[in-house]
């Protein structure tokens, strides 16, 4: 609970990394119709997809920032070394890059919706499919963190590594939506969800302990 | 107790060191000298236990703390949320007063409400340095401590560090500075390119 | 059997022994794949609904089992190194990485190509080439930290880590591109629903796979033993065999 405040903490005295990674997710889905076309009838369809593509994109591209700071002042050595179960340290900074990069996407997907002409019925199963779906992006991500903190380009590197784990959310989620909620997608988002939950917590803890003795 | 068996350890092919002996028992000081790229840094964090890829054996008989020279605080919160942070980490709770005292001990009572990217490098160190009046490890690992600070910081450093050793606890510290206070510490030297 | 086990993870054992097996692979996989190449591109019948495009089989169908399985089996020595910290299971964790993306490249290749006679055009987003192509992205993953991250011996566990999990992600990721694959086509060009292989195809590609192991196995033999003398360049057994 402490490390959970301790980061929104910092997150809220610094809001520039939120925002901007909000406002390149907002202006990315402004740029489809002037590339595509304005016509609601041919962006309509389109519209689950891009934004689901657009939150992938914007989790990994801020995944490495969520963790440069306390690599670089050393806080991470000090959890790693702390009396707190790794595995949970973890899990809260998933929380938080969560809590930064895909909450304010998902309050966001009504006004995106709407910029891609959507219908309400569908804006509504896009934000159930990023409620699912969003927690395991952001899970994934911090295992990516994880894996190139302090390594050169590690903001090039990290969506090369961890961008094809996020492919079976990317096809539950999308799917889950376009077929209006049928279950079976729904169900085995959810099964994702857990099984990512239980496991990738621990998996960044093992690569937190090698990030450390870089 | 903190004992050292034929430590040696290899980074990338290259030897730092090779074959290390020592011991410290309760009450006494290790100076680690070296010059820069001897393997000082990687000594302590094999000691702190961040570091696994060694040969030999590390004896720890009880808790550590290690301040490196990136020592964890962060620039976005205050010196007293800093201090806290680092405290929980090792599940310390204290009452505020005492949390205060250790700041001020350090003089920092003045810069308590603002974030530490306001403080001075020296500043920051000061507020982790304040985690050693407060904790409870037994064994300290001193990693450049002494750098950054001025003549008044070292000397409340080396107060604070020889109440340390008087009440029976361990201290492993490296400093390109000489301390006065432990010029009669043990010394344990490491070599460039063995 | 630990002792055994023990033994081959030394890797002055492992070089010394090994060095026999090279003939034997290069003159298994060089005939093997003489054999298969000859049988399946000059003796094996055309397809009827193909014709000669068929035979782009013969190489596609070995490539594609072996990028696989050679993920798996980097991601078993993966998880050796991590498990035992076997300095030789991370020698091939690194070594294998290259050979494994290059022959799932091969894969990619040659069904593009295959595709352009079956479905008229070099892509087609068909679930197979799809996971090969996902499974291409981790092999690339898996080598683009590694040289990141430098030759450390912390290096190499990230990579390993990152290759367990890949493997782990393996059968999920599979899954989620046949399900989308369903949703989005019918299933009217598998392979599967084709009637039986007659021997006379069968047989040639059988023996291709198993010349493409052998060939696998020798690049990896020759890469590995390279790589434990390039790494243990300051120990006695080296420096002895240099001075000879």
């Amino acid at each position: 609970m402490m490390l959970l405040l301790r980061e929104l903490k910092i997150m809220l005295r610094s809001p520039a990394g939120a925002i901007q990674s909000l406002m390149f997710s907002v202006l990315v889905i402004a740029l489809f119709p002037l590339a595509i076309t304005p016509d609601p009838d041919q962006l309509e369809p389109l519209g689950i997809g891009l934004i689901w593509v657009v939150t992938l994109l914007s989790c990994l591209l801020a995944a490495d920032k969520s963790l440069a700071g306390d690599y670089a002042d050393g806080s991470l050595e000090q959890m790693v070394l702390s009396d707190y179960p790794l595995w949970w340290v973890c899990l809260v900074k998933s929380m938080a890059h969560w809590v930064s990069c895909a909450l304010p996407l998902l309050l966001m997907a009504p006004i995106l919706g709407a910029m891609l002409a959507m219908p309400l019925d569908r804006i509504v199963w896009l934000m159930a499919s990023l409620v699912l779906g969003s927690p395991i992006l952001s899970l994934f991500c911090m295992l990516g963190a994880m894996l190139t903190v302090g390594l050169n380009q590690s903001s090039a590197l990290l969506p090369i590594l961890i961008a094809p784990f996020l492919v079976p959310t990317l096809i539950l989620g999308t799917q889950w939506a376009t077929t209006g909620g049928e279950a079976f997608y729904g169900y085995m988002l959810a099964a994702l969800l857990c099984l990512s939950l239980v496991t990738l917590p621990f998996a960044t803890a093992v690569v937190a302990k090698i990030a450390v003795s870089r | 107790m903190l004992q050292i068996e034929s430590l040696s350890c290899f980074r990338q092919d290259r030897c730092l060191f090779k074959d290390l002996n020592a011991k410290v028992l309760p009450g006494q000081a290790l100076q680690i000298v070296g010059e820069n790229g001897s393997g000082k840094t990687t000594l302590f964090k094999i000691l702190a236990g961040l570091f696994e890829e060694y040969d030999g054996r590390v004896i720890t008989a009880a808790g550590s703390l290690y301040l490196g020279h990136r020592y964890g605080v962060n620039d976005q919160l205050t010196p007293v949320e800093n201090l806290k942070f680092l405290l929980k980490l090792n599940e310390i709770q204290l009452a505020p007063g005492l949390l205060m005292d250790a700041l001020a001990r350090f003089q920092l009572s003045a810069e308590l409400d603002q974030p530490c990217a306001a403080l001075s490098e020296g500043q920051k160190k000061r507020v982790a340095l304040a985690r050693l009046i407060l904790t409870s490890a037994r064994i300290w690992l001193l990693d450049e401590a002494f750098s950054a600070l001025d003549a008044p910081g070292r000397a409340v450093l080396s107060e604070v560090c020889q109440a340390h050793l008087a009440s029976g606890g361990i201290l492993i510290f490296s400093s390109h500075q000489g301390i006065p206070e432990f010029a009669a510490a043990a010394q344990l030297r490491l070599e460039v390119g063995s | 059997m630990w002792r055994w086990f023990h033994q081959w993870g030394s890797p002055k054992f492992f070089y010394h022994r090994s060095g026999a097996l090279i003939p034997v692979l290069a003159l298994a996989s060089g005939l093997i794949l003489g054999a298969g190449v000859f049988w399946g591109l000059l003796i094996a019948p055309a397809d009827y609904q193909q014709g000669e495009s068929v035979r782009i089989m013969y190489v596609h169908v070995p490539a594609a089992i072996l990028a696989q399985s050679s993920y798996a089996m980097m991601a078993v020595m993966a998880l050796i190194s991590l498990i035992w910290r076997l300095k030789i299971a991370d020698a091939a964790v690194q070594t294998v990485a290259p050979i494994g993306a290059c022959i799932t490249l091969l894969a990619l290749a040659t069904g593009s190509l295959w595709g352009k006679p079956m479905w008229g055009t070099y892509w087609v987003w068909d679930a197979r080439l799809t996971s090969t192509l996902i499974l291409f992205f981790l092999f690339a993953g898996v080598l683009a930290l590694r040289n990141a991250a430098g030759q450390s011996q912390t290096a190499g566990r990230a990579a390993s880590v990152l290759a367990v999990i890949g493997l782990l992600n393996l059968p999920i990721i599979k899954y989620s591109v046949d399900w989308w694959f369903t949703l989005h086509q019918p299933a009217s060009f598998t392979l599967t629903d084709r009637p039986a292989m007659p021997f006379s195809m069968w047989g040639p590609l059988l023996m291709m796979v198993v010349g493409f192991y052998a060939w696998f196995f020798l690049a990896w033999l020759i890469r590995l033993r390279h790589e434990l003398v390039k790494r243990e360049i300051r120990s006695d057994w080296v420096q002895q065999m240099m001075k000879q």
